[in-house]
């Protein structure tokens, strides 16, 4: 099946990920805090049972008051017990649709921009989010 | 006087084939090993006619002791027990001083023969 | 020649080595690169190919043949011994044990090996081996319920999509009823073989159980209905007792892991030119499988230790009048739901004073806290971080190196680690571990907007103060404790949060221990002891330090449990 994208927005910023790397997208929920995480993480919120780490992406990606929180992102539990925190979805598009990729080199968390017709948007992949909060993690430790 | 063998194979179903094969054939079975350092400590003690030794062995491997053994007595005479599909190893063997191979799963005519042939060669 | 006669010890020898390739493809699975363990499986795999050859076994042939070619590439060919593997390797394990049952039963050994001696020849690193033969043919698998819905499952299946599709497994015959019936009169249907896979989802729902019954008590309590609340706790005991069976079925033996001891020990010893007995009790104690893992490293530091620093070269030790040779000792025991295990010496054993003296002389304690010591507690100050790999230290006590470690692992375990020694005589280090992990009690406290819970085996007891019951000396705050000063810690302050105001004039505390010493750890409130059902955090939490998981409480509220050990 044709590869598909997720299109949504954090702190004003349009960011995307490959439809496959979120498993659920949800309204805000109840979260709980736990002691000695970076300010970005929220709390922990159950998925399914899965303790799951609620993170609010426009804090983490330099954004902070540029949206308003509306939805959350869980992310692919094969990866990673992660949930994200978003201003909301905007819509789902076929890779098809695609009007042009670049390359991102060096980016914490992206690997490329992609050009649709609503505009620029940061490709972020799951992996290199999930290394990069844990990168966060030991430094604060 | 019978003559002595040693039997060496880390599988006592192995060893009590081979016994059974050659006391068949009237030979003494003077000891049997289990791994290649017992092979080599127990050849040193009993100095058989005739040792059986399996190449594949836990606490060295059958070829590391057949060149013990042959450091020991360069006149050993060692038949090397293989399975099929270890042709490589056999080459090594006979360049130690092997006299012969018998390959696994033996059959008891051909076993007898070929030791009866090496120990009397 | 007549074959027959071998059969018996065919069987039993050709099971020995089953056990054998199923023992080192545990161990292969923690350190998968260990040579002694690939040349051991590989010799199995040929041994029993050798056998089955002279025996005329065909099958059991194909099979361990196989086998022994996958270890071949991972021996020679650089294939990296991963999962997918061990799944191979023990799926051949159960063709051949089922193979071996027809030679039992005097049958011909004829199974479905089905497509398992090409998928061993196709093997990539890196997939997940494919799905394992179906369960109708593992041997001792009860035929009908596991058999039949499998089958129709095939049926039901489309041909599989995609180059991911392997080659399904040969057609799901059930085993012919006959030989089945004379195998269950054998007694050998008593046993069935479960990935582990399936015992951590019976674990799961357990422990979901055990979250939701809290849940059901606290509506019970609003209710107020008596007939609720008896049904609720009739359920608790139920729930109690299937978590005990499902947490037994993952015991394992703790004969699994101490094979690669003896070898350590031995090759240990070599190496520093001394000469020990090694004594193994208590191989068959059952432990978690998960225990029995995290158990590898802090062992093998305990032992390194005995045999580096515990004992005496052998001149030392006959001028004090001992045997020249050492004995090192690893036993195995239950003590109701706890498993002791105790690495003892008859070494030089620990000065407690030595102890002191070089803990004073590195600044790690002060000379008032040097005094209030007891012998004990300067034992454990082998424990401390930074004092304990201390050279010197390492002289004196002979000991140390990594006894911090050992000491967080222990109680990342839920156990306690005890030092007794006797100058002269010996030491001992009792690790005091649960039997299973999942399943503990928490003590659930406040702190500021936090709730957090602390494992009750690192709580040593709760403390309630009145303000004027603590002292301030220096920078310190203290109480005293059966007479003697405890220091005090503020949790809020360890966590980076503010600190508590006790508007009521009370402190609320725990006593724990810390650094070989007793801590009071002040928080904001106590909520009591709760059973909780530990759940793993995950990426990207797991590499929080200081965090050992996170449970659901009844009411649905989530809480993360802190690895004192780690905070403190």
């Amino acid at each position: 099946m044709e590869e598909r994208l997720l299109l949504f927005s954090a702190g004003g910023e349009q960011l995307a990920f490959p439809l496959h790397e979120v498993c659920e997208v949800m309204e805000l929920q109840p979260s709980y805090p736990f002691p000695r995480a970076p300010r970005h993480f929220v709390g922990l919120i159950n998925f399914h049972g899965n303790l799951t780490a609620l993170v609010d992406l426009e804090r983490f990606i330099g954004r902070e008051g540029g949206g308003k929180h509306g939805k959350v992102l869980v992310l692919d539990t094969k990866i990673a017990h992660l949930a994200l925190l978003v201003d909301g979805v905007r819509s789902i598009l076929p890779a098809g649709a695609i009007l042009g990729a670049a390359p991102l080199e060096g980016d914490p968390i992206a690997t490329g921009t992609l050009e649709t017709e609503h505009g620029t948007f940061r490709l972020l992949a799951v992996d290199r989010l999930v290394e990069s909060l844990e990168q966060g993690l030991k430094k604060n430790s | 006087m019978a003559k002595t063998v040693m039997i060496v194979d880390d599988s006592l179903f192995m060893r009590k084939m081979l016994r059974d094969i050659l006391e068949g054939e009237g030979f003494e079975v003077a000891a049997e090993a289990a791994d290649g350092d017992e092979a080599v400590t127990k050849f040193r003690d009993c100095r058989p006619d005739v040792t059986t030794l399996d190449i594949v062995m836990p606490n060295k491997t059958g070829i590391d002791a057949l060149r013990e053994i042959m450091t020991i007595d360069p006149a050993a005479r060692v038949v090397m027990c293989s399975a099929m599909g270890q042709e490589t190893l056999t080459a090594s063997a006979t360049e130690a001083g092997a006299k012969a191979f018998i390959v696994k799963p033996f059959n008891p005519e051909l076993v007898a023969r070929v030791v009866r042939e090496v120990v009397e060669g | 020649m007549d074959m027959s006669q071998y059969r018996n010890l065919f069987l039993s020898e050709a099971r020995e080595y089953l056990k054998n390739i199923g023992n080192q493809v545990v161990a292969l699975e923690e350190s998968p690169s260990d040579r002694a363990s690939i040349d051991g499986l590989f010799r199995a795999a040929h041994s029993l190919k050798g056998m089955a050859a002279s025996m005329e076994y065909q099958d059991v042939v194909e099979v361990a043949h196989g086998m022994e070619d996958l270890m071949i590439k991972v021996r020679d060919g650089g294939l990296p011994f991963d999962a997918g593997i061990a799944d191979l390797l023990l799926e051949g394990t159960d063709l051949i044990d089922g193979l071996l049952n027809d030679v039992a039963a005097d049958l011909v050994p004829r199974r479905m090996v089905g497509d398992f001696p090409a998928r061993v020849r196709s093997y990539q690193p890196g997939g997940a081996a494919p799905p394992q033969a179906p369960e109708g043919e593992a041997p001792g698998a009860p035929p009908s319920p596991a058999g039949q819905p499998a089958a129709a499952e095939t049926a039901a299946a489309p041909e599989p999509p995609g180059p991911l599709a392997t080659p399904s497994a040969a057609p799901l015959a059930a085993p012919p009823a006959a030989p089945l019936a004379e195998r269950e009169q054998a007694g050998e249907l008593i046993t069935v073989r479960v990935r582990t896979e399936l015992l951590d989802h019976l674990i799961n729902l357990t422990g979901e159980l055990i979250t939701n019954k809290h849940r059901l008590l606290n509506i019970g309590r609003e209710l107020g209905s008596p007939e609720l609340d008896d049904a609720i706790s009739e359920n608790g005991k139920l729930l109690r007792s299937l978590h005990d069976e499902v947490m037994k079925v993952r015991l394992m033996p703790f004969e699994i892991i101490c094979d690669r001891f003896q070898r350590s020990v031995r090759s240990l010893a070599k190496g520093v030119g001394k000469e020990l007995h090694f004594e193994l009790e208590g191989r068959e104690i059952g432990l978690d499988r998960g225990i029995l893992e995290q158990l590898i490293d802090p062992l093998n530091h305990i032992l390194r230790n005995a045999v580096d620093h515990g004992l005496e070269g052998s001149q030392e030790r006959l001028a004090a009048g001992k045997t020249a040779k050492g004995l090192v000792k690893l036993a195995v025991s239950r003590d109701r739901d706890r498993v002791l295990i105790t690495v003892s010496d008859d070494g030089r054993g620990m000065d407690p004073q030595r102890m002191i003296e070089a803990a004073l002389a590195k600044g790690v304690i002060t000379q008032d806290e040097a005094e209030r010591l007891s012998p004990r507690q300067a034992l454990m100050l082998s424990c401390i971080p930074g004092f304990s790999t201390a050279r010197e230290v390492t002289e004196v006590s002979g000991r140390g190196v990594g006894m911090d470690a050992v000491n967080a692992s222990v109680q990342k375990m839920g156990g306690t680690l005890i030092i007794e020694s006797e100058p002269g005589k010996g030491s001992s280090f009792t690790l005091r571990l649960p039997m299973t992990i999942a399943i503990i009690h928490a003590l659930i406290v406040q702190c500021g907007p936090l709730k957090v819970g602390v494992p009750v085996t690192s709580v040593h007891r709760t403390v309630e103060l009145r303000r004027d019951q603590v002292e301030t000396i220096g920078k310190r705050q203290i109480f005293y404790l059966d007479e003697e000063p405890v220091q005090l810690l503020s949790l809020n302050r360890v966590l980076g949060l503010p600190l508590g105001r006790f508007p009521t004039g009370i402190v609320p505390l725990f006593v724990t221990e810390a650094k070989g010493r007793r801590v009071g750890i002040v928080v904001d409130r106590m909520h009591g002891q709760h059973e909780l059902y530990v759940k793993p955090l995950g990426r990207p939490l797991s590499k929080l330090v200081g965090l050992a998981g996170g449970a659901i409480l009844g009411d649905g509220e989530l809480v993360t449990i802190l690895d004192l050990a780690d905070l403190l």
